[in-house]
């Protein structure tokens, strides 16, 4: 051996303390506080087909210390940013101009776009979210009212910042939810169309700054395509939802004939199944709803421990549902003639060989199409008590 | 900075050159040779790569040699 | 040659990560362009090829006990083309270690280290592998049999983790053109398959050797398991727009979030799937060093390790320009090519083998006919 072997030792351990300095992350070592994370992003469309992106950045000392509390008091927890281009792309270059961190997008939560962006077409824009290796395909996608950027710098009394609102907002389900993936997924659908739910200010009480309120999700954004073409109310959108099997949350409020005052039940679960048939050169399409609820709220004097009371409450509840299905088909179907229900897919996934030739009159043969509801009500639980409460007994009707 | 790619190519060469050569005793000199041979061609691919980044390499041979069938797959 | 010996349980622990560790990167995005929704069915049809590659292997091995393709093949098809088609394996051998090597350089460069160098990322793996080959097949096998069960524990992990956002409609329509779609999205993942012919550099080194049949075929059968499975999830959760994802099923391991809690777990993915691949590039590594130094009758393979590593990282720069290049070279012709080296080539050695035996009987091989 030419060389000792202490020196043979002594190289071995240079060797791996090369290693320890050299493969901390390699070239792309980022340190914590080198980085702005995003938490949402807006997109709005501004003069000369320009592009402006607002993004939302946590500030990193505030957020994260939540026990301290308090003191903090009116320190902002977010600070909002703003960068144009000709794509968002390019928006983000100017804003990396003006921001001393670099942006860290693994965070995003939310992206809004702004009214104006969303109806010239928003599929550049989630090209780019998808394609960047950083941002999650899991945020939530929103339309908002007016400007993104007004909704992004809201100062929320509750949570620490308006994207963290929205996403709450979202993953509650009350009405429309759309991560950028399921965005890209009925975008790619037979109908390729897009409901995204659309956001906007809500007023703040007397008294308090103009900023200090929430965004929150009122309605519903319809797309054809990539493009906005109209928005539809937080009635028909639950219709909607109903339909397509995505409801989560409702609460149905029916009259009883012949009685006086409202009973409201809640939907514990839902299923809806979607059936085209074809029948002698027709379409049809055929709905099945079943629907479980409890009762929450009895303001007529049934007492709900007779079943025949039971099913007349049923009825009424199912011809409420139907009511909104109908009226979520009269607007969407009659009026803004868009497929936002999946009856396309419906009939591509049970017909394949048909839908071949179908795909090409879709538009004609959809406005026309009949369908038919059928809607199954199935009341669970009468909540805590049987009778209506504040009711003499001998007027409460069995 | 094509020359320090070169000085860290022969650097790279001279350490696995001497940590083989220590290791070997006499009489493998087959596997000597084997491996002057192997480094040699890593030095002289190394240079044409240097020289000519976009040189067509076993990869373009081999689709020229299967395209027929890879026509099939073509989408 | 070196006379370390390993365990048949241990050949399929090599196998395993040798075959998927690759096939569930760029394998299901190509497969979901021709399948589409069928794509769940292509590992079926691709695992076909490994049964045969593993049949064809095993065969071969009865006829020349103790011998690789590099030794056998002189025997089968004289001194002159014998040599050639070792050669011929061995130039293979090195394309596509260098090629799973840039498939790994590009993943980690496109997915984390966006600003390293992809030499050095490649650098870094090869050392790493060279040294493992250098320890010998004894410690790859240990090495295997630790780090494998963490594998597929891992990957049990994810599609568990995808449950909750996972759709069936996206499965339907089935088969909505036939067949053929998912014959068609087979063709890529049965060219990771026909790897299997890996066996036949391992086979020697197997002590109980009469059970290498029996692993080769679990080996195969788990790898068919792994791929329908990651598939599967793949398509319940992205549906319709799986094709257009480069890494499908890092996408998704990127899409799990459990109760706004467990997210962002690719990382902890990415650590154990790198385990993977340096089994991978190391069982390649080791049948193309071995067989090169059988191929030049050299007494030992370790002088070889690093010079070979060099030029292998020197061939995995130049096996393709980016990444395009690569993904369509792998869905197309890589696919033919693949299973041509390793599956038609050793079909037609074997059957000049079994009729030279039949034609001749004082041949070399003796030892199958005992058996049977």
């Amino acid at each position: 051996m030419a060389i000792g072997k202490k020196v043979r030792r002594a190289l071995v351990f240079l060797l791996v303390s090369i290693n320890v300095v050299i493969l901390g992350g390699c070239w792309d070592r980022e340190e914590i506080n080198d980085i702005a994370i995003v938490l949402g992003i807006g997109i709005d469309r501004v003069k000369n087909g320009n592009i402006r992106l607002t993004v939302e950045i946590a500030v990193p000392r505030v957020i994260g210390s939540g026990q301290m509390g308090g003191t903090g008091g009116d320190k902002e927890e977010t600070i909002i940013r703003s960068g144009t281009g000709v794509t968002i792309a390019d928006a983000i270059a100017q804003l990396q101009e003006r921001l001393p961190r670099r942006l860290f997008w693994g965070h995003m939560k939310i992206v809004i776009f702004g009214e104006q962006a969303a109806k010239v077409g928003i599929r550049e824009h989630l090209d780019f979210l998808i394609r960047h290796p950083q941002t999650r395909t899991r945020c939530n996608v929103f339309v908002g009212k007016g400007s993104a950027k007004s909704m992004l710098e809201l100062i929320p009394p509750i949570e620490q910042s308006a994207s963290e609102v929205l996403r709450e907002m979202a993953e509650s389900r009350t009405l429309m939810r759309k991560t950028a993936k399921e965005t890209l997924q009925t975008l790619n659908s037979e109908a390729e169309t897009v409901l995204l739910p659309m956001v906007k200010v809500l007023p703040p009480p007397k008294g308090k700054k103009e900023i200090e309120t929430i965004p929150f999700i009122y309605s519903t954004a319809v797309f054809k395509k990539d493009r906005m073409i109209g928005q539809i109310d937080d009635y028909i959108t639950r219709g909607v939802l109903w339909i397509r099997d995505e409801i989560k949350l409702a609460h149905v409020t029916a009259r009883v004939p012949g009685e006086r005052g409202n009973i409201t039940s809640r939907m514990i679960r839902a299923h809806t199944d979607i059936t085209p048939k074809h029948e002698k050169g027709r379409w049809k399409i055929i709905v099945n709803v079943t629907s479980e609820h409890d009762i929450i709220l009895n303001g007529t004097k049934l007492d709900l421990l007779s079943e025949r009371n039971i099913q007349r409450i049923e009825t009424e509840l199912e011809k409420d549902i139907k009511r909104r299905m109908r009226s979520a088909l009269d607007q969407l179907q009659k009026d803004m003639k868009v497929d936002v229900f999946g009856f396309a897919d419906a009939i591509h996934k049970k017909y394949p060989s048909r839908w071949r030739h179908l795909k090409k009159r879709w538009n004609d043969v959809f406005p026309d199409l009949p369908v038919e509801l059928n809607i199954t009500v199935k009341v669970r639980r009468p909540g805590m008590n049987f009778p209506p409460q504040g009711v003499p007994e001998q007027e409460v009707k069995e | 900075m094509k020359a320090w790619l070169v000085v860290g190519m022969l650097i790279i060469v001279g350490l696995i050159w001497w940590y083989e050569w220590s290791r070997l005793e006499r009489e493998y000199k087959k596997e000597k040779a084997a491996v002057a041979i192997l480094l040699c061609l890593a030095m002289l691919l190394g240079v044409i790569l240097m020289v000519n980044p976009d040189l067509p390499g076993p990869t373009q041979a081999v689709d020229r040699l299967f395209r027929p069938f890879g026509k099939m797959l073509e989408k | 040659m070196e006379n370390e010996k390993i365990t048949s349980v241990q050949m399929m622990m090599l196998l395993y990560p040798a075959i998927t560790a690759t096939a569930i990167l760029l394998v299901p995005g190509v497969t979901a362009q021709h399948a589409q929704q069928d794509m769940w069915l292509s590992p079926i049809w691709a695992s076909l090829i490994g049964f045969l590659t593993v049949h064809i292997t095993v065969q071969l091995y009865r006829l020349y006990p103790k011998k690789t393709p590099i030794e056998y093949s002189v025997d089968i098809a004289g001194p002159f083309f014998g040599k050639f088609i070792g050669l011929l394996l061995l130039f293979f051998y090195f394309h596509v270690t260098a090629i799973i090597i840039r498939e790994y350089g590009e993943f980690v460069v496109g997915n984390f280290l966006f600003r390293t160098p992809i030499d050095f990322v490649m650098g870094a793996m090869v050392f790493v592998c060279a040294v493992a080959v250098r320890s010998g097949i004894a410690v790859l096998g240990r090495l295997a049999q630790i780090l494998v069960p963490v594998v597929i524990l891992l990957l049990t992990i994810i599609v568990i983790l995808v449950f909750p956002d996972i759709e069936l409609e996206n499965m339907f329509p089935m088969f909505e053109n036939g067949l053929l779609p998912s014959i068609m999205g087979a063709a890529t993942p049965q060219s990771w398959f026909s790897e299997c012919f890996l066996m036949a550099f391992l086979l020697p080194h197997v002590i109980d050797e009469n059970h290498g049949r029996r692993w080769g075929n679990i080996a195969v059968v788990s790898i068919m398991l792994t791929l329908f499975f990651t598939n599967l999830a793949t398509l319940f959760v992205f549906g319709n727009i799986t094709a257009s994802f480069v890494y499908p099923v890092i996408s998704v391991v990127r899409y799990i979030s459990i109760a706004d809690f467990l997210e962002h777990v690719e990382v902890v993915v990415m650590a154990l799937w790198v385990v993977g691949v340096f089994l991978k590039i190391s069982v390649f590594y080791y049948a193309l060093v071995t067989g090169l130094a059988r191929w030049l009758n050299l007494s030992q393979y370790e002088p070889l390790v690093f010079s070979v590593g060099l030029l292998l990282c020197l061939l995995s720069n130049w096996s393709a320009n980016d990444l395009v290049e690569l993904t369509h070279f792998l869905g197309t012709t890589g696919s033919f090519y693949l299973s041509f080296v390793q599956t038609v080539i050793p079909l037609f050695l074997l059957l000049v083998a079994k009729w030279r035996n039949r034609a001749a009987s004082p041949q070399p091989a003796v030892s199958h006919q005992e058996r049977k």
